[in-house]
């Protein structure tokens, strides 16, 4: 949403906008350029890029780094995987969250500060990695799909970034619906969704590259490999450059060394990863800028 | 009607999410019911396995009396192995996986032994923690910390080895050789065997580095001391001061993962510590060894010869430095200057001259009998152990222990015999044959092949990958063989030659050193000790003058002391004089 | 009386009858709740026993605040808590305005590619990995690195000043690390609460001669506020998380005793020493901490910004 056309300009503005103009082409670059660098070294030789000195475009082009991580055979099911996961876990989380948000911002509702902390202490206590992995292997949510989103529907934050945008949204509305007999669901369904859009949008940006990016949870949890997702994988080949360079007893190692250039790996790792969201970030973006106009029900 | 709808929506929610963990539940647990319900060989001797095993010498399992080339008993019944790999960081290539494959074929057609392997790509630490609360783990865990090992063992989850050794493991026994009473706890019993154990005790870890074309410029000069060393570094500085893209350069350059304690081997310290003659320890930090390692490092910073970075490099950033000769000297694992140095120039310019990369050299302080820079432990760090869940340990120790025989390790190192396919090239690949009755050669050109370096590693990975429930890394008997392939015949390779001449009389035996046992005491204080030289040493390495550096080593002194060190150094006198007695020394 | 109290009664019931369908939908809501975080949390008795994993929790050896003593008593304490505290106020402070001026000022760009183009690239930061981020900065802030070049080139320091070793300026590099990493990804969140923004009010505002500054203070920061306040509130309560990774990849041995902050202490003693009574006990400190700050802060917040977020 830009200054409106109504609000006058003056002199000073005309200078702030200049200034304005200014610094946004500097947070641009400094925040552009190391992408742009991590894009060159990717497409470099490995073994050149180890003297440094790259910066825009690469010195000796090479495309073995995305031929090393692709050659993967389990990265297309990975991909899937990760898919399918980003989808439904994104799709619950906003849908619980937006919910749970509602109730909890329902001014007649009695339960709702009960629920705000009981949803609160969750958010600062927590039973650590053992309670909750023994928990899982008990619900036999080890190795399926469903321990990665379904523990992870409702979350405090999400649900406080939710109320505090439906408590700007006009009350009257719901009242005027409730009046006519409206069911709660229906209020939420039919009011609540639709002026709630650009939170969503963010939440669901926000959820969905947690889920996009997780690993932890896989490697736990996916023991057999049938949900192994992408990031597990360039996980594994982030790290094996990595386990690789933190041996150092034998000649083996550092024969193994030899052809895998951890640097231009890893910038070909990032790039595949940030790929997607990058292509997606513009579709949710333009849920910011449709401001409300709400018409008729403002009192 | 709207309340029925709402009623039924709270309704189907509350099905589907219990729902959700009910469906996932059936499937969860024939998952992981799967490995331990597996037929196990010889059932019969599952009852006498659990707690019965204290009535030792119990009677071994009547084989086949078929025995295969490599001198395995192949089983009538299948034997399944269900291990879990805890090394962790497991991130196969693509190669990897189809070696692992073939490998696990392999035994299944020569052995009659299936194996199930799982592995772990994080922390493998963390992952054999959660396997023991969760009960979750099968018969075999390979590569468990001892730390953890002592868990399963103080709750009864790993079976008891001691009554087998004279019988089942006889081989295991000889590969532990002199040093068995050192994998012995309190009671003298044996609950695992070290998943790698043994060394190459003629080959060195540590050394010093120097530009070899650019030592030979300079004449040459001998370096049998620190400030050998110093004047050859401040020689060559003279000579060359710049590389060839006119950078400046620098005498030395160290990078995060470099140790004083490592240092202190060219100053006559073993591991960090000096060991006087009735067994007591003392921290480097605590004797003028320490002290005056730290000063020569910080003679090169006084001149501004060191780089300056030196405490900011992690190994890639110092490696760019390396790569680009901005460094003549460095002090380090042998491999860092291989890695970074002549294998980048050499991808780089086939045509680079021979002599343009670095040697390994040796030196020693005029005040030290000798400079220990590799330490040699036998003991190994890590541990295979057969857990409870084993309904046949005895036939699980038979095959460790085959493993343990020589055939047993070259099949393991060396990978399958006789040419395997590398990929879908339709060349095929090995390193040794082996025929119907056991007669076994090394192929001579994967001998010609390693010594010369132009071996192919890549394609290695196709006819090897079978797990290492115990492997040896000493030499055989014949003093010429052993797993690593590529560790044989140093001598007819020229720079490895040249580094064991410089660096023979470096290496010394370190296992009675190891202490495995920690208290939690124990444990805090070393990383707390670690933490303390991290906060202090880098300040009197970079002290701008005399006074300065004296009150860095005081506060690094009382820094340590704060740390509990005294509590180190005792335990680490006891444990050595105990393992000293064991050895009857 | 009596009728009092029936009446009471019959208005509480009343008032559940009218509230019955949202009572109704909170009871998969709270099944969740209890299942996957409240049975959890008996891990937290692991604080105060000798735990062994794969024993029982029940069973191991109580030892009551032992590991909340020895961490509090242990020499480096004070060490810890001053640098989680200077870190997490300088985050708290500029890194938590920084997101907020930022979208205020992107707020006020003219719509077109430019805008679309600077917030999109702006989170870009956010999927760069530390270990990467470390190395640029790395190569901007090493004795040989271009800001020391560019120092020297221009005569204003006459050696390299060691931007990286030298502890008293690792505490401004890690805000500005943070912010040029989170700055763009944060703003999405108030990007998005200002789209809620009431059109009408503006115009109101507009006939009424508001400028743009007023604008921004009467009608767009009103609207974030809400957001503001939450992100805020939880921000307090999180005061004593003062990074982790970022410590591991930015810091060094030389300037250790200045990075070296709660977490990392209790991940080098709690999990890679497998000691998780310490870990979980350092955790649970924090978290009891960061709930009686959150909860002082809401009650402040309440009293002077009617806005709370319980």
């Amino acid at each position: 949403m830009s200054r409106p056309f109504y609000i006058k300009q003056t002199k000073s503005g005309k200078a702030f906008d200049a200034f304005n103009l200014v610094f946004m082409v500097i947070i641009l670059i400094v925040v552009v350029y190391p992408f742009i660098n991590v894009l060159a070294i990717s497409f470099n030789d490995g073994y050149d890029a180890v003297r440094g000195g790259i910066y825009l475009w690469p010195r000796v082009f090479s495309l073995e780094n995305y031929k090393f991580v692709l050659e993967d055979s389990s990265l297309l099911r990975g991909f899937f995987v990760s898919v399918l996961r980003t989808v439904i876990g994104t799709v619950t989380a906003v849908l619980g969250n937006a919910l749970l948000g509602y109730i909890v911002s329902c001014r007649q509702f009695a339960g709702r500060k009960f629920m705000r902390i009981l949803f609160l202490i969750t958010m600062y206590f927590g039973g650590g990695l053992i309670p909750v992995y023994l928990l899982m292997t008990r619900l036999g949510l080890v190795n399926t799909l469903t321990v990665y989103w379904l523990p992870s529907i409702f979350s405090a934050y999400y649900m406080l970034l939710c109320a505090s945008y439906i408590q700007n949204l006009p009350e009257a509305l719901f009242e005027a619906a409730r009046v006519d007999g409206a069911s709660e669901l229906r209020i939420f369904s039919q009011f609540v969704i639709p002026l709630s859009v650009p939170m969503l949008a963010c939440i669901a940006i926000y959820v969905g590259v947690g889920h996009w990016n997780s690993w932890f949870d896989v490697n736990l949890y996916s023991k057999n490999g049938t949900w192994d997702n992408l990031q597990i994988i360039l996980y594994r080949i982030l790290n094996q450059t990595n386990a690789i360079s933190k041996m150092t007893d034998s000649v083996m190692i550092a024969e193994k060394m030899r052809g895998i250039q951890p640097l231009t790996v890893r910038a070909a790792i990032t790039i595949i990863v940030v790929t997607p969201i990058l292509m997606i970030y513009p579709f949710f973006q333009k849920y910011f800028v449709s401001g409300m106009t709400l018409g008729a029900v403002k009192q | 009607m709207k309340k029925k709808t709402m009623s039924l929506i709270a309704v189907a929610l509350t099905a589907a999410m219990l729902a959700g963990c009910g469906n996932a539940g059936s499937n969860g647990s024939t998952g992981t019911t799967g490995g331990s319900d597996a037929p196990a060989a010889e059932s019969k001797a599952a009852d006498a396995a659990g707690d019965a095993q204290e009535e030792a010498q119990a009677p071994v399992s009547e084989g086949s009396g078929n025995f295969n080339e490599f001198g395995w008993e192949v089983p009538e019944e299948t034997l399944v192995i269900n291990i879990l790999d805890a090394a962790g960081d497991y991130a196969p290539t693509e190669s990897e996986k189809v070696g692992e494959a073939n490998v696990i074929e392999y035994f299944k057609e020569k052995f009659n032994v299936e194996f199930n392997i799982q592995h772990i790509s994080g922390d493998g630490t963390e992952a054999v923690n959660l396997a023991l609360a969760s009960g979750d783990y099968p018969d075999i865990i390979r590569y468990v910390p001892f730390t953890v090992m002592e868990k399963f063992v103080q709750m009864n989850k790993a079976v008891d080895l001691t009554p087998y050794m004279d019988t089942l493991g006889t081989n295991l026994k000889k590969s532990m050789g002199e040093h068995y009473p050192l994998f012995l706890d309190g009671d003298s019993k044996l609950w695992y065997v070290p998943s790698m154990m043994g060394s190459i005790d003629d080959f060195p870890d540590y050394s010093a580095h120097i530009r070899y074309d650019e030592w030979q410029g300079i004449g040459s000069p001998e370096i049998k001391t620190p400030d050998d060393f110093y004047n050859a570094l401040n020689a060559i500085l003279e000579k060359y001061p710049t590389t060839p893209n006119g950078e400046s350069r620098y005498a030395i350059s160290l990078y995060d993962s470099t140790s004083p304690v490592d240092l202190c081997g060219f100053w006559g310290l073993k591991s960090g510590y000096d060991i006087d003659d009735e067994g007591n320890f003392t921290y480097w930090a605590f004797t003028d060894a320490g002290k005056e390692m730290t000063k020569f490092l910080n003679r090169f910073y006084l001149d501004g010869t060191l780089d300056p970075d030196s405490f900011a490099n992690n190994f890639e950033q110092w490696k760019t430095k390396f790569s680009n000769e901005r460094v003549v000297g460095m002090l380090g694992s042998w491999w860092i200057s291989y890695n970074a140095g002549h294998e980048v120039w050499q991808s780089l310019d086939p045509n680079m001259p021979e002599d343009k990369r670095f040697i390994q050299i040796g030196f020693k302080s005029e005040d030290a009998d000798a400079a220990y820079l590799s330490a040699k432990n036998f003991l190994g760090s890590r541990c295979t152990i057969i857990t409870d869940k084993a309904k046949d340990p005895e036939a699980l120790l038979k095959f460790i222990d085959w493993q343990a025989s020589e055939l047993g390790q070259a099949l393991t190192g060396w990978g399958i015999p006789n040419g395997t396919p590398i990929g879908d090239t339709g060349e095929t690949g090995k390193f040794w044959d082996i025929d119907e009755e056991g007669n076994w050669s090394v192929d001579p050109e994967a001998k010609e092949q390693l010594i010369t370096e132009t071996w192919d590693y890549e394609a290695e990975h196709y006819w090897t990958g079978v797990p290492w429930l115990f492997v040896n890394q000493s030499r055989w008997d014949d003093g010429e063989h052993n797993i690593w392939p590529n560790q044989m015949w140093y001598s007819e390779n020229k720079w490895k030659s040249m580094m064991l001449d410089n660096l023979s009389d470096t290496i010394f035996d370190s296992s009675a050193m190891s202490l495995r046992v920690k208290s939690d005491d124990i444990k805090m204080a070393e990383q707390a000790v670690k933490d303390a030289w991290q906060m202090n040493w880098s300040a009197a390495v970079q002290a701008n003058s005399d006074a300065e550096f004296d009150a860095a080593w005081k506060q690094l002194q009382d820094a340590l002391n704060v740390a509990g060190i005294d509590k180190l150094e005792e335990a680490l006198a006891e444990n050595y004089k105990t393992n000293m007695e064991k050895l009857g020394q | 009386m009596v009728e009092g109290i029936k009446k009471k009664a019959g208005h509480c019931w009343k008032m559940f009858q009218k509230q019955r369908q949202l009572w109704l939908l909170c009871i998969p809501i709270i099944i969740w709740v209890v299942l996957f975080a409240y049975v959890p949390m008996y891990g937290l008795l692991i604080a105060f026993v000798d735990y062994i994993p794969g024993m029982s929790i029940f069973k191991c050896n109580f030892v009551g605040l032992k590991y909340f003593r020895d961490f509090v008593l242990s020499p480096v304490f004070l060490q810890l808590l001053r640098n989680t505290l200077a870190m997490s106020l300088l985050g708290l402070t500029f890194g938590f305005a920084a997101p907020i001026l930022f979208a205020l000022c992107l707020n006020e760009l003219k719509e077109g590619w430019f805008k679309k183009t600077v917030q999109t690239t702006s989170y870009l930061p956010h999927f760069i990995s530390w270990v990467v981020a470390g190395s640029m900065i790395f190569m901007l802030l090493s004795n040989e690195g271009i800001i020391n070049d560019i120092l020297m080139r221009l005569g204003l320091t006459e050696k390299a000043i060691p931007f990286l070793t030298e502890g008293k300026y690792y505490w401004v590099m890690y805000t500005l690390a943070n912010i040029w990493k989170g700055m763009g990804w944060s703003s999405i969140i108030y990007l998005s609460a200002m789209s809620s923004m009431d059109s009408e009010l503006m115009e109101a505002g507009a006939v009424d001669g508001m400028g743009r500054l007023g604008a921004v203070k009467h009608v767009i920061l009103p609207t974030i506020l809400p957001t503001i306040v939450v992100q805020w509130i939880i921000g307090i309560g999180g005061i004593l998380n003062a990074g982790f990774e970022q410590h591991l990849v930015l810091g060094n041995t030389s300037t250790q005793a200045y990075w070296d902050v709660i977490d990392t202490y209790s991940y080098r003693y709690g999990i890679q020493l497998g000691y998780y009574s310490v870990g979980t006990a350092v955790g649970l400190m924090k978290s009891i901490i960061g709930v009686a700050l959150v909860w002082a802060t809401n009650w402040f917040c309440r009293k002077k910004l009617d806005t709370a977020i319980f």
